[in-house]
């Protein structure tokens, strides 16, 4: 896992499905919830949900638009996207390595 | 349950506050509020305060993220110190556990490295400590600061109401129905007993919280702050220790002498010792990486556009 992602803590894995919620486009808190439990099945509180937008603001993987009617949207930056892509192409590694080694056994 | 949540997003940090309240206000009225939204939040809180240089738009100095991870080290040592005293307790009667220390030495040992690791922790902790408060006094008898004077005076005063009510309660908090060691104690006894661990509780908690709030309001040296880092790494690590050696004395006295009953050697104190430890462990990799200047939140790094508050 790259070293900037491990940073993140037991925050780890909700910042990945932030970032690929915001990978298909700039989204609020609410949608982001809607979206990660309609694509992984992962339901999480809004406390979670701000927790891992504050560390992925900070790190400038996203970052948030004007607000709209009191509620922020947010939006992947370059970084993040790269950061993403990293992630993403570690992960596929590991399911080419468990994919393999099950095959073996 | 929505009224509640919104309530308990005033233990959030200022800052974080000022950032999220609105919009996080807004996803809760859309979601359904649970006993785990709750509870989801306080740990949210938690977390925020201790990582509080990670609000977005908020820069703060290198001397102040040391400072924070140095009062968390603080809270820790405490936290751990009262299960550490505790484990420290071998209930009545002794016999039983001078026979077992002798059948099986190692009971003795760990025991033995608990209690130091203890004493070490507690040196660390006064040669790094001491001298921060000595300056927060000096500062405050100086400068007069109303709000830090209440706080210094808090720990001596909850400890003074401790000690009144424990001269003129001991007496009274022992007596039992019957002349027997065994006999129940009165109900006015356990009474008086259950206010005596209040108190206990409200003055440690107290006065943790007051000297807290001192230091956290205090300006004190960079050199200074440096300086408690060393200690603080000591007592970190001697607290570490004191945990494996209070788990090793657990897993002895359970498997050889289970007829021996050490207060603290349960599961409940070793938890809080692990808490304790852990978040030393925490606060002392934040310190130690503000002290190196390692970029984290403190610099300009991954800030916003817009203008930063300087905290």
């Amino acid at each position: 896992m790259p070293t900037e992602f491990a940073d993140l803590g037991r925050y780890t894995d909700v910042s990945l499905l932030i970032l690929l919620s915001l990978a298909d486009g700039a989204k609020h808190g609410y949608a982001m919830i809607e979206d990660i439990a309609q694509f992984s099945g992962t339901s999480f509180e809004p406390g979670t949900l701000y927790g891992a937008l504050m560390r992925l603001e900070r790190k400038g993987w996203i970052e948030a638009l004007p607000a709209d009617d009191r509620r922020h949207p947010y939006r992947l930056t370059a970084v993040g996207a790269g950061a993403l892509r990293q992630q993403l192409a570690t992960m596929r590694q590991i399911v080419r390595t468990g994919e393999l080694r099950q095959a073996l056994t | 349950m929505l009224r509640l949540a919104r309530g308990l997003l005033r233990l959030y940090p200022q800052a974080w506050r000022a950032r999220y309240e609105a919009e996080v206000t807004q996803v809760l009225r859309q979601t359904r509020v649970t006993g785990w939204t709750l509870l989801d939040f306080l740990l949210g809180a938690l977390d925020a305060r201790l990582h509080s240089d990670m609000i977005p738009g908020r820069l703060t100095s290198m001397a102040h993220r040391i400072r924070t991870s140095e009062i968390t080290i603080f809270c820790a040592f405490m936290v751990y110190g009262l299960a550490w005293a505790a484990s420290r307790f071998v209930e009545d009667p002794l016999p039983p556990w001078e026979h077992a220390t002798e059948l099986h030495p190692e009971i003795l040992w760990s025991y033995r490295a608990m209690d130091a690791a203890g004493v070490v922790a507690t040196l660390a902790f006064l040669v790094g400590g001491l001298p921060i408060l000595w300056s927060v006094i000096r500062q405050t008898a100086q400068a007069r600061k109303g709000r830090v004077v209440v706080a210094l005076l808090a720990p001596v005063v909850l400890s003074a109401i401790f000690i009144v009510y424990l001269l003129l309660a001991a007496q009274a908090s022992t007596a039992r129905v019957a002349p027997s060691l065994d006999a129940n104690l009165t109900p006015l006894a356990f009474v008086l007993q259950m206010i005596l661990i209040l108190l206990f509780f409200v003055t440690v908690g107290g006065g943790v919280a007051a000297v807290s709030y001192a230091v956290a309001r205090s300006d004190l040296s960079e050199r200074l702050l440096r300086f408690a880092l060393a200690p603080a790494v000591v007592a970190t690590v001697a607290m570490g220790a004191g945990l494996v050696a209070t788990v090793v004395m657990s897993v002895f006295i359970t498997t050889e002498a289970p007829n021996v009953s050490v207060l603290g050697a349960g599961p409940v104190a070793i938890g809080i010792m692990l808490v304790g430890v852990a978040l030393a462990v925490s606060a002392l990799r934040r310190g130690l990486r503000a002290a190196h200047g390692d970029g984290g939140a403190g610099a300009n790094d991954g800030a916003p556009a817009g203008s930063p508050s300087v905290a």
